[in-house]
C-alpha cells in the first residue's frame, strides 16, 4: 500500500506538472483539492485520465472523482479496492 | 442613438435541414438532427450520437456548383451553402464579381475547427518524408481564416473580410462586430455567422471534458448531463439605413442590441452565478434600450451540461425574476451544439420567430432542476407576439455573448 | 478616424533581446537556422506557480507580455483584451492531435484540448486580470492583428478608454515541418541577420507575443498615435496596392511626402519582396525603407513586431542601424507607414505620427 501510494505521488506530480514538488511532500491525508494542494476540476480530469492509463479504471462520471480524488489515502484506497474486485 | 442596421437576408444549414425552411419546418414538427455517425470515422462513433449533416462533401461541392473541388475543407462547404442563401434572400447579386458593385461589403466568419476534418485524416501522412500528394492540398486548409478566404472568393467579398474565434460564442460575436463596422461607416453592409464541421478532434476534445451525453441531451433538464456535437453554418446579412432606403428593401428584423462580456472565472467553466451571461443580457438590454419584460422569447445558449444550464438559468433569474419570465428554450436538442456556428444559426431562427410569431420548444425536458425555479417552453407556441428575441451564446474562456434581435415596427 | 487613438504601453517577446529592456536592439541576435523562436522571459515573475504548471509556451510567453505591457502603461483595468493570432496555440493542437491518432482516440489529456482553443489566450489575460470586458481572438492569417487593431480603434470612437491588443504565434517543429512541404521557408540555412542577401524562395520561420495598450487619452508614456489602419484582401497588382495607401493616406490628408519612415515586411523570399520595393521605390520615395523580419521571421501575425518597432522609432527619434536596408541621415521622424503582407494574400497598412 506504501508503495502505490508512493507511485501514485509521482504518477500526480508528472501527470499535473507539479514542476519541483516530490513525493515526500505531498500528505496522503491532505486534501489534494482547494486547502491542499489547490487542485482544481481540471486535474481532476486529469487524474481520471490517470488512473485509467495506469491503473486500468474507468470513472464514467466525473461527479465521482470528487470522493476519490480526496487525498492520497483515498485514492490509493479505491485503487486497491478495484483491483481487488477485478 | 445608435444608427439602425438591419437583418436583410438569413442562410443556414444544419442537421435538420440545408435552409431556413427546411429547419423551420423541423423546429415546429419537434424533428431532430440526432442519430450515429454515418460520413465521420472516429472510435466513438457508436458510443456518441451527433447531429450530422447527412450530405457528402461530394454532394455539397454538387450544390454550390464548384468545378475544382481540390482543398475545399466541409467547414469551408457548409459555410458557403448558408451564405449562398443568406444573400439570395437579400436580394443580392453576387455572380460575375458584382456583389461589392455598388456596397462595400465585409465578411466576418467564424469558425473553431476550421480545416481539423481534413487536417486529422492527412496529419501523420504529412508528417513523412514522402507524403502521398493528395495530402499536401490540405497543409494550407488547416488554419481557421482559410475557410473565410474560400467564401470571400467564391461570393467576391474584398472590402473586409475577417474571422473571429472566441469557441462557441463565435458567431454572436461576428455580428457584433458587423453591427460595429457599418455603425462606423467602415463598410455598407456584412455577412455574419459562423461555420463548423464535426471532427475526431472535438469530439475527443468534449470528450476529455466529460461533458458529452450518450444519450439525447436534455437541456435545463435536472437529469442532464451533457451535450451532444453538431455540424453546421449559420449567417445573416446586415445592412445600413441607407441601404434599405436605396434599394427599397423591406427588412422584417434588425438587431437592436448587443454584448461580449468575460466571466473571468474559469479558462473552460461558467461561474455558477452566470456573472459574465448576467453581464451580457444586461449590456444588451441597456444598448437596446428595453426592459427585461419587453424580451419575447430568449433562445439560451442551454448546452445541457450541468454547468452551462446552472450558470445561464439562474443569470435568466437574476436578470428576469422567476414569475412573468419571457418564454425560452434551447433548440441544441435539434442541432446539437454547432461550436463557432450556433450564434448564426441561433441569429436565424431568432428571425424565423419573428417572422412566423412562433416560439420554438426545447425538446426532451422533463424535472425542472433543483436549484432553479423556471422551465424551457416544451412546445410549439404559434400566433405568440415575439418583438424582440434575445439570443445568448457562451464559450470556453468565459466567453459571453448576447445577441438581441427586434421586429421592425 | 476621427478620435486619436494613442499608444500608451508595449511589450514585445521576441527572438531579439526586447523584452524588459529600456533600450533598442542594442545588441542583434543572429540565428544560422531558418527556425527562431523567442529569447525566455522569467515568466515565473508574473505568474503564479499554481497556474504555471498548466500552461502552454505560448500561453506564458502571451499572459507574460499583456502583463508587461500593461505595467508600461501604467493602468490596471481595460476597457476590452482583444488578441489576433494565426495558427493559436499550434503546439497544444498538435499535442491533442498526435496523442489522438496515436492512441485512437482514449485516454486523452484533456489540458492539451482546452488550452488548444484560439482564444485560450485572451481568456487566460480576462482571467487572471479579472476583467469582465468584451474579449475577442482574431484568427486570419496573415489579418489577424490588424483586425484587432482596427476593433480597438472603433472601442475608442465609441467612447472607451484603454485597450489591451495583441498579436502571438508560436513555432512548433511538426508546422515547421509541414508548412516546409509547401515552401513557406528556405530549403538552405542562412544567417538571418543577412536576410535580404539570399535570393530563394521561402524565407524564416519566428514567434512571438506583442502587445500594446491603445488610449484614448495621451500620457507621459505615450509613443505615438495611431491615425489609421487598413486592409487589402488579395490585390491583383501593384497598382491595388499603390492605391490602397493613396487611400490610407488621403482620408488622414497626409501626402506620401510626409511619409518619413517606410517600414516594411521584407522577408528575404524573393517571390514575396518586389511589391515592397516597388511602393518604396514608386509610392514613397522619399521616405527610409526599413524591414525587420531578419530579427523575429515571419509568422502570422508578425506585424505586432513591426508596430513595436514603429512606436520605438517614433518614440526614441531614433533608427537603429540593423532596421536599415540603406543607411539614413538623422532627422526629424513624424510619419511611419508600416506595411506587411502575408504571402500577398493579406496586406495591413498602418499609419503612425509621432507625439
Amino acid at each position: 500500500m506504501e508503495d502505490l501510494k508512493y507511485k501514485l505521488k509521482e504518477q500526480l506530480i508528472e501527470a499535473l506538472n507539479l514542476e519541483g514538488m516530490k513525493p515526500e511532500e505531498i500528505d496522503n491525508t491532505a486534501p489534494l483539492f482547494g486547502e491542499g494542494l489547490g487542485l482544481d476540476s481540471i486535474d481532476a480530469l486529469e487524474l481520471i485520465v490517470l488512473l485509467e492509463k495506469h491503473y486500468n479504471i474507468r470513472i464514467e462520471d466525473p461527479k465521482d472523482g470528487r470522493k476519490i480524488f480526496h487525498s492520497i489515502d483515498t485514492m490509493a484506497e479505491y485503487i486497491q479496492s478495484k483491483q481487488l474486485s477485478a | 442613438m445608435h444608427s439602425k442596421v438591419f437583418l436583410t437576408g438569413k442562410g443556414v444549414i444544419s442537421s435538420i435541414g440545408k435552409n431556413a425552411e427546411e429547419n423551420y419546418q423541423s423546429l415546429i414538427r419537434k424533428k431532430h438532427g440526432l442519430k450515429y455517425t454515418q460520413l465521420l470515422d472516429t472510435f466513438h462513433k457508436e458510443v456518441f450520437p451527433v447531429c450530422e449533416i447527412s450530405m457528402t462533401n461530394e454532394e455539397l461541392i454538387a450544390l454550390l456548383n464548384i468545378q475544382n473541388p481540390v482543398g475545399y475543407t466541409r467547414t469551408a462547404l457548409l459555410g458557403m451553402i448558408a451564405v449562398k442563401e443568406a444573400l439570395e434572400d437579400a436580394g443580392i447579386e453576387w455572380k460575375n464579381n458584382t456583389l461589392e458593385k455598388k456596397y462595400k461589403t465585409a465578411l466576418i466568419n467564424s469558425t473553431t475547427v476550421g480545416g481539423m476534418r481534413h487536417t486529422e485524416e492527412v496529419y501523420l501522412d504529412l508528417l513523412k518524408p514522402d507524403m502521398q500528394s493528395e495530402s499536401e492540398s490540405y497543409i494550407d486548409t488547416h488554419d481557421l481564416g482559410e475557410c473565410t478566404e474560400r467564401i470571400a472568393d467564391y461570393f467576391g467579398v474584398h472590402s473586409y473580410v475577417t474571422t473571429i474565434s472566441t469557441a462557441c460564442s463565435s458567431s454572436a460575436n461576428s455580428i457584433m462586430l458587423g453591427m460595429r463596422l457599418i455603425q462606423q461607416g467602415i463598410v455598407d453592409r456584412a455577412i455574419c455567422g459562423g461555420t463548423d464541421s464535426l471532427s475526431k478532434f472535438t469530439i475527443n476534445g468534449f470528450n476529455t471534458l466529460m461533458i458529452l451525453d450518450k444519450e439525447h441531451c436534455r437541456p435545463f433538464d435536472n437529469t442532464r448531463v451533457g451535450l451532444n456535437l453538431g455540424e453546421g453554418a449559420g449567417y445573416v446579412i446586415l445592412e445600413s439605413e441607407r441601404i434599405v432606403q436605396e434599394e427599397h428593401k423591406k427588412p422584417t428584423c434588425y438587431v437592436s442590441g448587443f454584448a461580449n462580456t468575460n466571466d473571468a472565472f474559469h479558462q473552460t467553466a461558467s461561474s455558477p452565478e452566470g456573472d459574465g451571461a448576467y453581464m451580457a443580457m444586461n449590456q444588451a438590454l441597456e444598448y437596446a434600450h428595453l426592459k427585461p419584460s419587453d424580451i419575447s422569447y430568449i433562445n439560451v445558449h442551454g448546452t445541457a451540461t450541468p454547468n452551462n444550464d446552472l450558470s445561464e438559468g439562474r443569470a435568466i433569474e437574476r436578470l428576469f425574476g422567476t414569475t412573468n419570465t419571457p418564454k425560452f428554450s434551447s433548440t441544441k436538442p435539434f442541432t446539437g451544439h454547432t461550436l463557432a456556428a450556433c450564434g448564426g444559426i441561433e441569429a436565424v431562427y431568432a428571425m424565423l420567430a419573428i417572422e412566423h410569431q412562433v416560439i420554438f420548444p426545447s425538446l426532451n425536458f422533463k424535472d425542472k432542476m433543483e436549484e432553479l425555479t423556471i422551465e424551457p417552453t416544451t412546445d410549439v407556441i404559434e400566433n405568440y407576439k415575439v418583438d424582440h428575441v434575445l439570443s445568448n451564446s457562451f464559450g470556453f474562456g468565459g466567453n459571453n455573448s448576447t445577441v438581441i434581435i427586434s421586429k421592425v415596427v | 478616424m476621427k478620435k486619436a487613438v494613442y499608444i500608451n504601453g508595449i511589450a514585445a517577446i521576441s527572438p531579439q533581446h526586447t523584452f524588459e529592456t529600456a533600450e533598442f536592439l542594442p545588441t542583434p541576435v543572429n540565428y544560422d537556422d531558418n527556425y527562431l523562436l523567442v529569447v525566455d522571459a522569467d515568466y515565473k515573475k508574473y505568474i503564479n506557480p499554481v497556474q504555471i504548471r498548466r500552461m502552454s509556451r505560448i500561453l506564458k510567453i502571451s499572459y507574460t507580455c499583456a502583463k508587461n505591457c500593461m505595467q508600461d502603461a501604467g493602468i490596471t483595468s481595460l476597457d476590452a483584451i482583444i488578441t489576433g493570432t494565426g495558427y493559436g496555440c499550434i503546439d497544444d493542437t498538435e499535442k491533442f492531435l498526435l496523442s489522438m491518432l496515436h492512441q485512437n482516440e482514449q485516454m486523452l489529456n484533456p489540458t492539451a484540448f482546452m488550452q488548444s482553443t484560439h482564444n485560450s489566450v485572451s481568456g487566460i489575460i480576462a482571467l487572471n486580470m479579472k476583467s469582465n470586458a468584451y474579449n475577442y481572438t482574431y484568427v486570419h492569417r496573415g489579418l489577424s492583428f490588424e483586425s484587432s487593431m482596427i476593433d480597438a480603434m472603433i472601442h475608442i470612437q465609441e467612447g472607451k478608454k484603454n485597450i489591451l491588443i495583441g498579436g502571438f504565434e508560436e513555432n512548433s517543429k511538426n508546422h515547421f515541418e509541414v508548412t516546409n512541404k509547401i515552401s513557406f521557408w528556405k530549403k538552405n540555412h542562412i544567417p538571418s541577420l543577412a536576410l535580404l542577401e539570399d535570393k530563394n524562395i521561402g524565407t524564416i520561420a519566428g514567434e512571438g507575443a506583442n502587445f500594446f495598450v491603445l488610449s484614448a487619452d495621451k500620457t507621459a508614456n505615450t509613443y505615438a498615435s495611431v491615425l489609421d489602419v487598413s486592409m487589402l484582401y488579395k490585390p491583383k497588382s501593384y497598382d491595388e496596392v499603390a492605391a490602397a495607401i493613396q487611400d490610407l493616406l488621403d482620408k488622414n490628408n497626409i501626402s506620401t511626402a510626409d511619409i518619413d519612415v517606410y517600414i516594411s515586411g521584407l522577408n528575404g523570399d524573393s517571390t514575396m519582396d518586389s511589391i515592397y520595393y516597388e511602393v518604396a521605390d514608386k509610392c514613397l520615395p522619399s521616405a527610409a525603407l526599413l524591414y525587420f523580419k531578419h530579427l523575429c521571421g515571419e509568422y502570422y501575425t508578425v506585424a505586432s513586431f513591426g508596430l513595436w518597432v514603429a512606436s520605438m522609432i517614433l518614440k526614441r527619434q531614433e533608427i537603429p542601424a540593423i532596421l536599415q536596408v540603406s543607411k539614413q541621415e538623422k532627422k526629424q521622424i513624424k510619419y511611419i507607414l508600416l506595411h506587411n503582407h502575408y504571402r500577398n494574400i493579406n496586406h495591413g497598412f498602418y499609419l503612425l505620427k509621432h507625439e
